[in-house]
């Protein structure tokens, strides 16, 4: 049976990701090309979901986030969260179509922050309750109730210790991913994260075909590396992440006092438990302080650096903007007609609007893509100088702790630690550890 | 923790098999019902096609239209059915999957064994020293992967150039007073400074110094500075303009407009894609198609900038002739009805091609061109003749004279706006105020020519032939004429003599006096639409085909 476990548990990720694609198809046909009489009925708007839905997701939102935060720190259960993650997944995914989600949010609260555009309530609320959250009980929307964490740790399978500089190298890209988001949003551009979502074509099987493969390879890709969105490119878990350190109260592996039997210590497949410093080869005491030095004397010249550059690709990034994009289309058309034009630039040659206008008004947007593309800059030269000092600050730990920032409060740990297990009567008696006998 | 013994993993186990046979069979079956999904649609048919081909050669066979339309249906039906079980099946799938995760997690956890991590102390300063590097090489792959985009995905729009340090200056009022800049002159009124050729015969080459095919066709008046005559040509698909050597004739060099947009323009043959006259302001000169598309040129051919109006929304095609201000180039965009608000006149920088100002009006589509007198510009439109300030575009002053399709322009003589349009009046307007002077109904009105005044008589043009000439001061006709033949240049007057050229060709001559009294005519053996322009006692005459220079041999 432990052979067959690994098989089957590859077939239905593959299951999955095929169901997925095997779904994902044309269901229009152009009408038939004489006629017959028929009259081809009016398109009419459907009736957009009635508010009691956003009601009830609000308040269900508001259960999960309680129950799993009683789960985590009351329960200390892998076996609830758990399974607080498959309903998370069941109905904010593939009931409620991953829509709405506090990552997507991100988005809208930035367009109402920069544009002015409006905030629905409920976005507001679903943007703000995991944030609330977090102050006071660590990341538990990641643990059990966003459904995008909670469909990757359910492909969790034999995760490897991702080594750190791996992590830390990766772990810029949901920085830049933020930074890109906020910029789009705040510029009237696309919602990135909405349109490059992996796991929500999974939810509505159906979807670019693109994004269910990029979908399907960071599931498979989660059965070796727990949570890759999550831990490397997610935005709202950047958020997450600087917030929780500061929460009120964060997840411990133990129970009571550690008694350093190091069971815990490759427990974590997301990398996040840090090691008591006893555990490591012994640092010099001035070790570092010249690094730090240099490196807050070259912080600001590095943050100055990428703003400049941010601002130089403010034009490629607005590439993505639709106005930007027509206007691009327009003006090589002007230079030679293009042979197979799209649709949008044949309603704009059809609705005879003027090119110089559209050109006008695309200076004025890239001009703001240009400062939000320097933000965006200084924002990861910020964060790569903070980094680089966080790995250069010695810290002590005097046990195993679950790092505030990188821990997911997925409660897997708790499980590995004998003390936890004591409590839960599993086990009767702790197990002699060397050097504490 | 002995394993096989435990009755809950076993039953994990066996949960976890079941669930991955179904999950098995349900992919299975949803690959093959897309297999034939893609197979089997009213896109790719082969029946169907071969169906249509026969319907084709058959047009009226009912029954092959029966057959068509119950296969077709079918193929629908079929399809949107397949598509129903690919959904569900998805949903099976995944609930299928699900209890396959849960078997799987359950006989995990229940075969867990807790395990010591190998190895000994970990080398913190190696492992942050690595940390370090995997930021610092991570942030330089952003850098450069973001640099490459910018260098890549830039998209090329058209950018606003900085020409005005090494923009050519224009040329000065007085030099351009002494050329023909425009339609009908700097001033928009046809009086020419100075003599002119008294005689010519383009049959038999009389004073024809010399005659240039125009590659491209057009309705659009020669303008003229000193060494370079211009015109504008357009067959709907090229947009050109055109220098000849106003000395010999030769073709000095032909540059095209790109077109903006692939959309067909509304137009008839009367008016064409090249109806307007273009501008010179003797460093570089402009053009504007039916197109929307206006270009500058220097006086080289090179292209400095163009720009794109939109697209045109007037009945007979768009036909107003461009005017120049201060090294400004104005353009009167009166298009659609009065209702629809698309009317503007539109100021743009002759150097850079940025807009000036512009001003919106509340007109309809019209012919007319814009005349500028003095600082002011004066346009007629539907129903408005208005008056702006050509610095700021602001609107001085309007008089609702107009009706039915307005194509004759303004002419402005001694601080007096004349205007005459068919079904409508002619009228003077004090220049400064706008107020009416006189207006009467009196005469075949113009409905396309522009007037003519020398301050003391106005004479009118209908399309037909019939000239009305009325007193300027008055309004009150003078006298009527009919020149059997039909007309479309706007005529001109030199040293109070009026050059008055038919479609065919012919050139009348005869004085603006009190009766009519034709001097002689001349003809050139070509159709003629374009206005005359007159230069240093040479004209320049835009034939169907050829450019005609004429002066004294």
């Amino acid at each position: 049976m432990n052979a067959q476990a690994p098989i089957l548990k590859r077939m239905v990720a593959f299951a999955t990701v095929a169901c997925a694609t095997v779904a994902f198809g044309e269901e229009r046909f152009p009408p038939p090309e004489f006629r017959a009489g028929h009259i081809v009925p009016t398109d009419t708007l459907t009736v957009g979901a009635g508010s009691w839905w956003n009601y009830l997701d609000s308040s269900l939102l508001i259960v999960a986030l309680a129950l799993v935060a009683w789960l985590a720190f009351h329960r200390r259960s892998r076996r609830g969260v758990f399974l607080l993650g498959i309903g998370a997944v069941a109905w904010f995914g593939f009931v409620r179509k991953g829509c709405v989600c506090p990552i997507g949010a991100i988005q809208n609260v930035a367009e109402a922050a920069f544009v002015g555009t409006a905030l629905p309530w409920v976005v507001g609320l679903f943007f703000a309750l995991p944030l609330l959250f977090v102050f006071f009980f660590g990341r538990v929307f990641c643990s059990g109730v966003c459904p995008l964490g909670a469909l990757q740790d359910l492909f969790v399978w034999k995760p490897i210790q991702v080594p750190r500089w791996l992590e830390a190298g990766l772990g810029l890209l949901a920085y830049l991913y933020l930074g890109l988001a906020v910029m789009y949003a705040a510029c009237g551009g696309p919602y990135i994260i909405c349109q490059y979502d992996p796991f929500v074509p999974l939810f509505r099987l159906n979807g670019p075909s693109y994004m269910l493969l990029i979908g399907g390879i960071l599931l498979l890709t989660g059965l070796f590396v727990g949570r890759p969105y999550c831990r490397f490119l997610c935005p709202y878990g950047v958020v997450l992440r600087l917030i929780s350190p500061f929460s009120g109260r964060k997840v411990t592996i133990t129970p009571a006092e550690c008694i350093d039997c190091r069971l815990c210590e490759k427990s974590c497949p997301f990398g996040a438990i840090r090691l008591p410093t006893h555990h490591s080869r012994p640092v010099p005491a001035l070790y570092g302080k010249r690094s730090l030095i240099a490196l807050l004397f070259a912080s600001p010249l590095i943050i100055a650096a990428l703003a400049i550059g941010g601002w130089f690709c403010g034009d490629g990034f607005s590439r993505l903007h639709r106005e930007v994009e027509l206007a691009r289309q327009v003006a090589a058309n002007q230079q030679q007609a293009i042979a197979r034009p799209s649709d949008e630039l044949k309603q704009f040659l059809a609705a005879g609007d003027s090119a110089d206008e559209l050109f006008a008004h695309v200076r004025i947007v890239q001009h703001r893509f240009r400062a939000a593309a320097a933000g965006v800059g200084a924002w990861m030269g910020l964060v790569i100088c903070w980094k680089l000092i966080a790995y250069t600050i010695r810290r002590t730990r005097k046990e195993y702790t679950a790092d505030a920032g990188t821990c997911l409060a997925c409660a897997r740990c708790f499980d590995s630690c004998p003390v936890e297990l004591k409590r839960k009567g599993i086990i009767l008696e702790l197990p002699v550890v060397e050097g504490n006998a | 923790m002995n394993a096989a013994g435990t009755p809950s993993r076993r039953a994990a186990g066996i949960t976890a098999l079941v669930a991955g046979a179904v999950c098995l069979f349900i992919i299975t079956t949803m690959i093959m019902a897309v297999q034939q999904d893609r197979r089997l649609t009213p896109l790719n048919s082969p029946e169907i096609a071969r169906l249509k081909t026969d319907l084709a050669e058959r047009p009226n066979d009912d029954a092959l239209k029966e057959l068509i339309r119950r296969r077709d249906h079918a193929l629908r039906t079929g399809f949107f059915s397949r598509q129903e079980a690919i959904r569900s099946g998805g949903w099976l799938l995944v609930a299928a999957g699900a209890a396959l995760v849960i078997a799987l997690k359950s006989y995990g956890t229940l075969s867990k064994h807790p395990t010591l991590p190998d190895g000994g102390r970990v080398d913190m300063i190696r492992e942050n020293l690595l940390a370090r590097w995997g930021v610092a090489v991570s942030g330089l792959v952003v850098v450069g992967v973001c640099g490459a985009w910018m260098i890549t995905a830039r998209p090329q729009l058209p950018v606003e150039q900085a020409l005005e340090s090494a923009a050519a200056p224009a040329a000065d009022a007085d030099a351009l007073s002494k050329n023909w800049v425009s339609f009908r002159g700097l001033r928009g009124d046809g009086v020419v400074q100075g003599s002119i050729p008294e005689t010519w015969d383009g049959k038999t080459g009389q004073n024809i110094l010399w005659k240039t095919p125009i590659p491209l066709p057009g309705h659009g008046s020669p303008v003229v500075f000193e060494g370079l005559a211009f015109v504008a040509g357009s067959d709907g698909k090229v947009q050109e303009v055109f220098a000849f050597d106003s000395t010999t004739g030769h073709l000095k060099w032909r540059s095209a407009v790109p077109r903006s947009s692939s959309q067909e323009i509304k137009t008839i043959d009367d008016t064409g894609y090249a109806a307007n006259s273009p501008v010179t302001d003797g460093a570089r000169v402009y053009a504007l198609f039916a197109s929307g598309d206006l270009a500058a040129f220097d006086y080289s051919g090179k292209r400095l900038w163009n720009k794109s109006m939109g697209s045109t929304d007037s009945t007979y095609g768009y036909a107003s002739s461009l005017a120049l201000h201060s090294g400004n180039v104005i353009v009167q965009w009166d298009q659609g009805s009065e209702s629809d608000r698309k009317s503007a006149l539109i100021c743009f920088d002759g150097a850079t091609g940025k807009q000036v100002w512009r001003t919106a009006r509340p007109v309809g589509a019209a012919w007319s061109s814009p005349v500028v007198v003095d600082g002011v510009i004066y346009t007629t439109g539907l129903p408005f003749v208005m008056a702006h300030d050509a610095a700021t575009g602001k609107e001085l002053w309007r008089a609702e004279l107009m009706h039915g399709d307005v194509a004759p322009s303004p002419v402005v003589v001694n601080g007096i706006v004349y205007v005459a349009n068919d079904q409508s009046v002619a009228a003077a307007l004090n220049a400064k105020a706008g107020q009416v002077i006189w207006k009467t109904e009196e005469g075949r009105l113009p409905d396309m020519v522009s007037p003519l005044c020398d301050g003391k008589y106005l004479l009118l043009t209908h399309g037909g032939g019939a000239l009305t000439c009325l007193d300027a001061a008055t309004g009150a006709q003078v006298w009527e004429q009919d020149q059997d033949a039909s007309v479309q240049a706007s005529p001109i007057l030199a040293n109070g003599v009026v050059y008055w050229t038919g479609l065919d060709g012919v050139t009348s001559v005869f004085a603006l006096k009190d009766s009519y009294e034709r001097i002689r005519s001349m003809p050139l053996g070509e159709k003629v639409s374009a206005s005359v322009a007159a230069v240093n006692g040479k004209l320049y005459i835009r034939g169907k085909d050829n450019l005609y220079c004429i002066g004294a041999k």
